[in-house]
């Protein structure tokens, strides 16, 4: 008996009793004599179940149901300011189709990821799911999700309006599966009061790695003179796709190859970019020591004791509420390789065991329409997914100049994810830890962590390929 | 012999049976009021472990299948796995510090506050405050609190002239922090048994100590700790599987960072099962946790005849 023989497989499974739930739903229906033939509801979950393309015969959408239908919609929220914007960027829906329920789930941080894949283990997959570029493989790689290619076939739906490398981000094996809301390059938020006040001069468009680390010196310095440090020249992200690979990039190195089928991080660029950032705490300590975690590092500039953080244009949003000073934008700095920055954001998508999915479909439409995303944009809480909607991004202030973020996904290519791509940021999180603690050298650092990464690129390669 | 025993007597077998009829009913009404917890913990407790312990022979990644892998999750586990040798030592040593400062100083603290003395209430409740907190609203603050260069507690330090340590930020101290922040966060509880158990001494036993002239000490060491034993061992026992437990402060406080420092066994079967998608690893670690747990129970069981006195 091979192993392949031996697998308990939940596709089987769910495809039986999908696909008997579907006729149980078809008898009931045709005794009622509703003639529900059109009715994407029960013509489209055992399709759903069996393929990957659900609408694939169609040749035009079919006309939307009148029927009562409820969508389950899970989503991020780390406040209820934003729970509220993003029950708003709904209430369009909710007008165009009067007989679609929508019910949303809101969850903070990686809570969201873990209760997502945590549903998707019992066989419960919300319909409408928050589709992050860094857990696309990983989740289109698990048939978590339905490719949309079908529907945009069908449809002739424009994509040329979203970024290209947003939608690469996105997509999985050059299938599309989730429709960008925001997408975003890191930029340099700046504390323009900690400048002003020390008298150094702005970050500039040009500016280099050798101008950084002399602005983040001048920026540290000991306010009160009791002999410690206790103002800083720049904080860092502490998790490695946020905090070290534009770095990375911009020194010519990489983490895996542009075909994503090795690890590619033992490279003396790689190791010198790491080193760079964690000689800014270690060796110049123009960076204060904080704990690991998704915020620290924010919290550590709205502190308003330092000068610098890096992260993606999202962060508007948070710095308005937060940061009780004067802050912009700059570009980053240019390493030895130009300035190379990476490109990440969300989308919505379909969750693989839809029983609606062309009511679905309509949500992540009309949630990435251009009056939606335009009110997005004027939030604050992304800078948008379409660009037609990018302008809109650029009527609120601060930051004084919004115009940064759109300069810099210009210079922006997708970041790189694996089907390991949970395991693989664990791994490398700890890695850059120990750097960043200085308890090893970042080229001691990338050459220990190669045979854990060539195992996990191993395995993604056997998950992709399957 | 012609007088017949008292149990044949008709009256009585009459009676024996009505008994044991009525008990029969009274263990059926019994176990009637006990179903819902009975269901509660067969459904949600029972069933999910076992099912964890088949699990644990099984490659399973939660959307595509499981293979059968025998023994392999628990050798790689024990021989291979450099992480959870790392993730145990951490949990060992969370468990000892934790489980002998918590204690003794709840014992320290129920001391001091059973007795009569002005606000004696106020301060019970401001110890066991901690206890009825939320463990992650607390840990938020702690994590604010510890902060190297921005927290309360380094800047009293400094006040003081005293180092700044890095309480979050180096692989030495989290761990410490950790135990730290838990003993302030569940000394209140096991003060409260301790107090509970205080109270029940027989206060003659000390009338008698005094009028043989025994002292404030020789009263502790011979009435009272062994008067408190059976609450010790009780609290001891809990104490210690609770600990081995540990998760929610590190998620909250480092994400058991930096570089597993502060990662726990409960914080990596989260991981590995919830983030990494391997279920049947992380129910493995489980199992072996319950093994863990299980024999350190047994042995303190086993113990409590050398040092628990029941009277």
């Amino acid at each position: 008996m091979s192993p392949e023989d031996k697998r308990l497989n939940r596709r089987d499974f769910l495809r039986t009793t999908l696909g008997a739930g579907a006729l149980v739903a078809g008898s009931a229906a045709l005794a009622a004599c509703a003639s529900p033939a059109a009715s994407p509801a029960s013509t489209a979950a055992p399709k759903a179940a069996e393929t990957a393309k659900p609408v694939a015969a169609a040749t035009q959408a079919p006309a939307p149901s009148k029927q009562p239908v409820e969508l389950s919609w899970i989503w991020t929220s780390n406040t209820a300011e934003e729970q509220k914007f993003w029950e708003g960027q709904a209430a369009g829906f909710r007008t165009k189709y009067p007989n679609v329920t929508v019910k949303p789930q809101f969850l903070g941080g990686n809570d969201l990821y873990n209760k997502i894949q945590t549903l998707a283990s019992g066989g419960t997959i919300p319909d409408i799911i928050f589709w992050n570029g860094s857990r696309v493989q990983s989740w289109a790689s698990r048939k978590m999700a339905l490719s949309l290619e079908p529907f945009i076939k069908r449809d002739n739906f424009d994509l040329a309006d979203f970024d290209p490398q947003i939608s690469k981000a996105l997509s999985y094996k050059g299938e599309l599966y989730g429709l960008a809301y925001d997408y975003g390059a890191p930029v340099v938020a700046f504390n323009m009061d900690l400048f002003d006040a020390t008298g150094v001069p702005y970050p500039t468009a040009d500016w280099t790695w050798a101008d950084f680390l002399a602005i983040a010196q001048k920026l540290t310095k000991d306010t009160n003179g009791d002999g410690k440090t206790d103002q800083w020249g720049f904080v860092n992200h502490t998790d490695f796709f946020r905090g070290f690979v534009s770095w990375i990039w911009s020194n010519g190195g990489d983490y895996v190859n542009d075909d994503i089928t090795k690890c590619v991080l033992d490279s003396p660029e790689t190791a010198e970019a790491i080193q760079f950032v964690a000689d800014l705490r270690v060796k110049h300590k123009v960076n204060p020591p904080i704990e690991t975690g998704y915020t620290s590092g924010a919290e550590a500039f709205y502190s308003g004791k330092v000068g610098m953080y890096i992260d993606g244009p999202w962060m508007a949003l948070n710095n308005r509420a937060k940061a009780k000073f004067n802050w912009d934008f700059a570009l980053i700095p240019k390493g030895k390789a130009g300035r190379k920055n990476w490109i990440s954001g969300t989308g919505y998508a379909i969750g693989r065991t839809t029983k609606y999915p062309e009511e679905a479909w309509a949500f992540c439409k009309e949630l990435t329409s251009v009056e939606t995303l335009s009110a997005l944009a004027t939030a604050g809480r992304g800078f948008p997914g379409r660009k037609s909607a990018s302008n809109s991004y650029l009527k609120v202030k601060p930051p004084v100049h919004p115009e940064v973020a759109i300069e810099a996904v210009k210079s922006a290519t997708y970041q790189k994810t694996t089907a390991t791509f949970q395991e693989m940021n664990n791994v490398l999180n700890k890695a850059v830890d120990r750097v960043m603690l200085g308890e090893i050298k970042a080229a001691q650092m990338v050459k220990d962590v190669m045979p854990e990464m060539d195992d996990l690129m191993k395995k993604h390669l056997q998950l992709i390929n399957a | 012999m012609a007088t017949p025993s008292l149990t044949t007597s008709p009256d009585m077998a009459v009676a024996q049976e009505h008994r044991g009829r009525r008990r029969g009913r009274e263990t059926r009404a019994a176990l009637l009021f006990l179903m819902p917890n009975i269901i509660g913990f067969v459904v949600f407790t029972s069933l999910p472990v076992l099912a964890a312990f088949v699990l644990s022979f099984l490659d399973w990644d939660f959307m595509l299948g499981a293979n059968f892998v025998g023994l392999d999750n628990y050798r790689q586990l024990i021989f291979q796995d450099r992480t959870f040798h790392k993730v145990l030592g951490n949990t060992a040593f969370y468990v000892v510090l934790n489980v002998a400062g918590n204690i003794s100083l709840a014992l320290l603290l129920a001391l001091a506050l059973n007795r009569k003395m002005r606000g004696v209430l106020v301060y019970r409740t401001v110890f066991f405050l901690p206890v009825v907190s939320t463990m992650v609203a607390v840990a938020v603050v702690w994590r604010w609190m510890y902060s190297t260069e921005f927290g309360l507690i380094n800047f009293f330090l400094d006040m003081f002239g005293l180092a700044k340590v890095p309480w979050l930020t180096s692989t030495e101290y989290p761990m410490l922090a950790i135990i730290i922040m838990s003993i302030w966060k569940g000394v209140g509880y096991n003060m409260v048994i301790f107090l509970a158990g205080l109270q029940g001494i027989p206060t003659h036993l000390y009338e008698a100590a005094s009028i043989d002239g025994a002292g404030g000490w020789r009263k502790f060491w011979s009435i009272t700790l062994p008067m408190l034993s059976p609450t010790t061992f009780f609290v001891v026992v809990m104490a210690v599987i609770h600990s081995f437990q540990v998760f929610d402060q590190a998620m909250i406080m480092t994400e058991g960072g930096p570089a597993d420092a502060t990662n726990t066994i409960v914080l990596y079967i989260y991981q590995t099962g919830f983030q990494f998608f391997k279920m049947g690893y992380a129910a493995a670690i489980a199992w072996f946790l319950f093994a863990l747990i299980f024999i350190f129970t047994i042995v303190q069981w086993r113990l409590q005849g050398e040092w628990v006195h029941y009277e």
